[in-house]
């Protein structure tokens, strides 16, 4: 467990309130962003992440996280039940149970929800776009924007599916390194909307 | 109080605290981890300020991405021409024409073997078994050199040097010569085809057989091969108006220094006009001979290196007319946009 985590974790064994602000601004957005990109509409959102958080805090200050994770890891956990809990009311997903018997989460959407972008941001994404290598470029549009798979992309290269995978690695990481070169110049513009 | 509290209690770090799992963060935001991965890190993110701020920014980049259909255009056609075209080819093993050079390498080298034991085939008794310990040579020597006169011009057009044609013309020619020398001290200079006519010596009968070959491998495939190349590194420079109007013949179009546009249909003619020159050529050869013990064997090889001969031209002639057309294709889809 990190030093931090134990003087938070002190302070809200101790139930003081400064300690439980502190616990929800540092978490709270964190497990909102979770839940939304696992599926969860943001006004139902809301409330999974206050249940999820009331949950926790109460276990802590029973004294039933022991630290034998980290904190991130136990949070993730029981936010994972509270998201499981309401699809199932919802009757929105199919369960299935992985191999340790675990009913499986929710099905990942990270990146797919379309959000309201800034100008700026959308004129970084084409500068960034401008910088990669043509390769790099044509196939991570091909694969991530257009949505066609690592075959239909190399059905259409003539390269193997090997190769396709090895450059869209390549590109991602290069849109990755570029995007932080831009973060760096101007901080601050490249925020989440 | 409470700020001093909650700035005491959080610290935000300006680090990874562990960058085990901060590899997983470019994928995350695109999507592409496993599940148990994708848990991982996502207990990971609740932990790591600093993966946290990163996820953001770099999702709602993602997101940009996927979302953002106008970013189409930041894919130009020239980028897909490099991908998808012969002129994104140029950099691949004899600029991406690997099986043309090597099936006309193949035919070029048999031509020269095949030459070697038809004029030694009317005294194979004696010759026979020389010739067919040499032939492998005579192969290899021949194939070895033409494949080097293809690899200096695609080098050559590739770093973008003149002079590319010339060396492989020089190269198997410089070849073919010192072939000729070398088979000398084997060939006899006496006239071993027994014909009704004056016959060639052996010497000057496998020489002719040269001026027949050379000039085939020069002008169906060294020269179409290096304007193919030339006009390829045309294409990679971007210059596709320029090659599409040399291509349809334009008035204006300028042809590239040192790369000579011989039309598929000239080529096809001097092949219609070499075969209908064989006919007679080869009928008044079979005229004239005189029988003897290996005069099957003689007239056998004398077919199989006519057939040689010019299925070396349809091989050349058939690679160039589909190479053009994808030269063409290729400036056709770039002047239409990436439609």
């Amino acid at each position: 467990m990190k030093a931090d985590d134990s003087a938070l974790l002190s302070g809200l064994v101790e139930g003081d309130a400064a300690a439980g602000t502190a616990f929800s601004d540092r978490y709270r957005p964190r497990l909102l962003w979770l839940s939304q990109s696992a599926g969860v509409p943001a006004q139902d959102a809301e409330d999974i992440v206050q249940e999820a958080l009331t949950a926790s805090l109460s276990q802590i200050q029973r004294g039933l996280f022991r630290g034998e994770c980290s904190l991130g890891r136990w949070l993730e956990t029981i936010l994972r039940g509270k998201i499981i809990d309401y699809m199932r009311s919802t009757g929105k997903v199919v369960l299935a149970a992985d191999a340790d018997g675990d009913l499986v989460s929710y099905p990942q959407k990270v990146g797919l929800v379309a959000t309201w972008h800034t100008q700026d941001l959308v004129l970084t994404v084409r500068e960034i776009l401008d910088q990669m290598p043509p390769r790099q470029r044509t196939v991570l549009i091909l694969h991530k924007m257009l949505g066609l798979t690592i075959e239909e992309v190399g059905a259409k290269l003539r390269w193997s599916p090997g190769s396709v995978g090895r450059v869209v690695s390549e590109a991602k990481a290069t849109f990755y390194e570029i995007f932080r070169r831009h973060a760096k110049k101007s901080p601050g513009s490249l925020d989440r909307v | 109080m409470k700020t001093e509290m909650k700035g005491e209690l959080v610290p935000q770090d300006p680090r990874c605290v562990d960058p085990a799992l901060n590899r997983f963060l470019t994928d995350y935001c695109f999507a592409d981890l496993t599940e148990r991965d994708r848990r991982l890190f996502e207990a990971h993110l609740i932990d790591c300020d600093f993966c946290w701020e990163e996820v953001q920014r770099l999702s709602s980049a993602v997101s940009v991405l996927r979302f953002d259909k106008a970013l189409m255009r930041s894919v130009r056609p020239s980028d897909l021409s490099l991908l998808l075209g012969i002129g994104g080819r140029l950099g691949w093993l004899f600029a991406g024409h690997a099986r043309h050079v090597i099936a006309a390498c193949v035919l070029y080298s048999l031509l020269y073997v095949v030459g070697l034991i038809t004029e030694v085939s009317y005294a194979f008794d004696k010759f026979g078994g020389e010739a067919l310990k040499l032939a492998p040579l005579v192969f290899l020597w021949t194939a070895a050199t033409f494949l080097a006169a293809a690899f200096l011009d695609w080098r050559a057009a590739s770093v973008g040097r003149r002079g590319g044609l010339a060396l492989s013309i020089t190269t198997v020619t410089v070849a073919a010569v010192a072939l000729y020398a070398a088979l000398c001290f084997f060939l006899p200079d006496q006239p071993i085809t027994q014909m009704r006519i004056q016959a060639y010596t052996a010497q000057g009968a496998y020489l002719k057989g040269i001026r027949y070959t050379l000039p085939l491998a020069i002008i169906f495939f060294c020269v179409p091969y290096h304007f193919v190349a030339i006009q390829q590194a045309a294409l990679r420079a971007g210059r596709h108006g320029a090659v599409l109007a040399l291509l349809t013949e334009q008035k204006w179009a300028v042809s590239t220094p040192g790369a000579f546009y011989v039309t598929v249909r000239t080529l096809w003619l001097i092949l219609l006009a070499a075969v209908l020159a064989s006919i007679p050529m080869t009928s008044h050869l079979f005229d004239n001979l005189e029988p003897a013990r290996y005069m099957n064997l003689f007239t056998h090889m004398v077919q199989i290196r006519w057939l040689l001969y010019f299925g070396l031209g349809l091989e050349c002639l058939a690679w160039y007319s589909r190479a053009l057309n994808d030269l063409k294709t290729e400036c056709l889809a770039v002047r239409a946009g990436y439609s």
